[in-house]
């Protein structure tokens, strides 16, 4: 079992999230939900038996490609979309969810990578796992906010503005924040075990700052100026630019040639 | 303009020309700034803390101390100090500067002007901010204090702790004793203890097989979902339209008259015995192996186009056996690996590197030492920032409003 296979939980996954999707347009609102909801976790539950089985048969965390990393966005995407649509029972929110984890599995299923068991000895660390899971959950919820800031900047063009639109953007940024954080400090701790340093301005620690700073900023417009959304989801929508400069955008920067997280893939 | 209370307008101002005289200063005296050691580093910390306080507590009532201690100058600072990051991003950094062109700082952003005028204004805000919000304390500020306070330590910490940080290389050779290494300066300093390399020892994986193409020489990349193949006994693969069967994989060998035999002494390499069949049922058979420092590498040509060969192995894990002498404490058997480091005396004893072009025969390890006395006071920032996303977490957005 490797990728080899993958083709086969990506259909799985893939058919059933579409069908989910636009189940969620169907007017019949409590069947469609029960229905689109039970999709989406086959479509969770195919991809974590991937996910799954790639660990144990790869003997290492499968998180050090940029199509691992793919893979758990993937996996962490319709898990945020779907606690969000049980709890605020936003449907489009789901929908956009499913639709940018298909993005990321077609990404992986169109170029593939090949797999590779070894892991260098400044990886394996206990840190490893916390870093990784917990910076791709909080780039799932960033990644969520930025749509809801394109929804607001779309609804303050048509006057149709609705306050509920940037009050989620809020409850989402500040957990997304809060793992955003982890994820750095997590970072710097094993930085500090693995090379003797828990801050050397690598290229990726550099744009993985301005990331969090850009949220930062978001977070002190909307509690400087509350009623000035507009400046607020601009914030929002261009950090979303800076994460993903420093996600996918890093390797192809003039700086990256010296950084030590450029591990291939 | 500069009618009170100052708003952005008057914060970015305030902020852009300070980004200028930081370059116009760096133009003019294009110098290294230096680090600031103890006792200077806290005696400063001290002076922050008590002039902010001060000012709050006897000038509160003044609007530049409001407007310090408000938003729009925290997002200016914060924007500010991006800005310098950004240019990290963007412009490769280089610790030895050249002095003959014109010197913005932009290539060594952190010892430079700009830099450091970011980082006093951005401490003294953060600063002033948090005082004004700690008193009177009340419990709904914990996640606020916890957040601000943890970023005042590891900022402060970071900014005024690195002059007294050692960072020193040793290049240790098998069985000899070594007192004396490489700083940051690349000057050679003596350390009070020493070291003695016992043993260096790497643990690799096993070599991967790759195909190469004949006419560049290139290993050609898969396309499609490919796999690794992590040469062993008995490994077969179906490729090209060959059966590749290993028939045998030896770890250490050397090569006698015409085949590799298992050897294990310094400078035997990696070898494997290889069979491949074709589609209308023809056999081959050979050896392949990836040489090292004294032996050359060694491949099997499979058709006209494609030969196949085997990679360097990876290191799995390296590790080096030490003792350590030093005057006071008796000698301390240990070994230290990647991610593994020992301390030692308020050192800290990290495995960096070997000799990467004698592989698992190096005798050569690279050890860094590294001392970093206000590490403990940087790790409570860091645990009371991550206590405070706990409580973002916890709590939600709506117990951290903030003065409006």
């Amino acid at each position: 079992m490797n990728w080899l296979y993958y083709p086969y939980f990506y259909y799985v996954a893939a058919i059933a999230w579409t069908f989910a999707f636009f189940m969620l347009f169907s007017q019949r609102k409590l069947i469609s939900g029960i229905f689109a909801s039970a999709l989406c976790i086959a479509g969770i539950l195919a991809i974590c038996i991937f996910t799954t089985i790639l660990w144990v048969k790869l003997n290492r965390p499968p998180m050090r490609t940029l199509g691992e990393t793919r893979l758990w966005y993937s996996l962490f995407l319709p898990v945020v979309g779907i606690f969000i649509f049980f709890k605020w029972k936003y449907r489009w929110f789901l929908q956009y969810s499913l639709v940018l984890a298909m993005v990321f599995l077609t990404i992986n299923f169109l170029k593939p990578e090949t797999h590779e068991k070894t892991l260098m000895p400044a990886l394996q660390s206990i840190w490893f796992v916390p870093h990784v899971i917990v910076y791709i959950f909080s780039y799932a919820l960033l990644a969520a906010s930025s749509v809801i800031a394109v929804k607001g900047l779309y609804q303050q063009e048509t006057n149709k503005f609705e306050l509920g639109t940037i009050t989620l953007a809020d409850n989402i940024v500040y957990i997304g924040f809060a793992f955003l954080t982890l994820g750095l400090i997590f970072g710097a701790l094993w930085a500090k075990t693995a090379w003797g340093d828990y801050w050397t301005w690598d290229p990726k620690e550099s744009w993985a700052l301005l990331t969090w700073i850009g949220y930062l900023i978001y977070i002190h417009v909307r509690i400087y100026q509350p009623q000035n959304y507009k400046s607020a989801l601009w914030v929002l929508a261009m950090s979303f630019i800076v994460l993903l400069i420093c996600w996918f955008g890093v390797n192809y920067l003039p700086t990256a040639q010296n950084s030590v997280h450029t591990y291939a893939g | 303009m500069w009618q009170f209370p100052w708003r952005y307008k008057e914060s970015f101002i305030i902020a852009t020309g300070l980004f200028f005289c930081g370059i116009l200063l760096q133009i003019a005296s294009p110098v290294t700034i230096p680090l600031i050691c103890f006792p200077y580093n806290v005696v400063i910390g001290i002076l922050l803390i008590l002039t902010s306080s001060s000012l709050l507590y006897f000038c509160g009532k003044n609007q530049v101390v409001i407007w310090l201690s408000g938003i729009p100058a925290s997002i200016s600072a914060i924007v500010l100090f991006s800005s310098l990051s950004l240019l990290i991003g963007f412009i490769p950094q280089h610790s030895v500067v050249d002095r003959s062109a014109l010197d913005f700082g932009f290539t060594h952003v952190v010892s430079s002007w700009p830099y450091l005028f970011s980082e006093i204004y951005l401490l003294i805000i953060l600063c002033m901010v948090t005082i004004r919000r700690i008193f009177p304390f009340r419990w709904t500020n914990t996640g606020f204090i916890l957040n601000h306070v943890g970023l005042i330590i590891v900022l402060s910490g970071i900014a005024l702790g690195a002059g007294d940080k050692q960072k020193i290389l040793m290049n240790l050779y098998e069985s000899q004793l070594e007192w004396k290494g490489y700083n940051e300066k690349n000057q050679i300093v003596e350390l009070p203890l020493a070291i003695k390399l016992k043993k260096f020892v790497i643990d690799d994986y096993n070599p991967s097989m790759v195909f190469v193409d004949n006419a560049t020489g290139d290993v050609i990349k898969d396309k499609t979902h490919g796999q690794q193949f992590l040469i062993d006994s008995g490994l077969s693969v179906t490729k090209y339209g060959y059966k590749i069967n290993i028939i045998r994989y030896l770890a250490d060998a050397s090569f006698f008259n015409d085949a590799f035999l298992p050897f294990k002494s310094k400078g035997s390499v990696p070898a494997a015995f290889i069979q491949t069949v074709n589609s209308s049922g023809q056999v081959s058979k050979g050896w392949i192996s990836c040489g090292n420092y004294i032996s050359p590498q060694i491949i099997l040509r499979l058709d006209k186009s494609v030969s196949i060969a085997m990679e360097m192995p990876r290191p799995k894990k390296y590790c080096s056996e030490i003792s350590i002498y030093s005057k006071e404490k008796p000698i301390i058997e240990t070994s230290i690996e990647v991610n593994k480091p020992f301390s030692f005396e308020g050192w800290k004893i990290y495995q960096t590197g070997f000799d990467e072009k004698m592989g698992k025969w190096s005798n050569l390890s690279v050890i860094q030492l590294v001392r970093d006395p206000w590490l403990s006071f940087i790790y409570t920032g860091f645990f009371m920032l991550m206590a405070g996303a706990g409580f973002v977490i916890w709590r939600g957005r709506n117990n951290n409003k903030t003065i409006k």
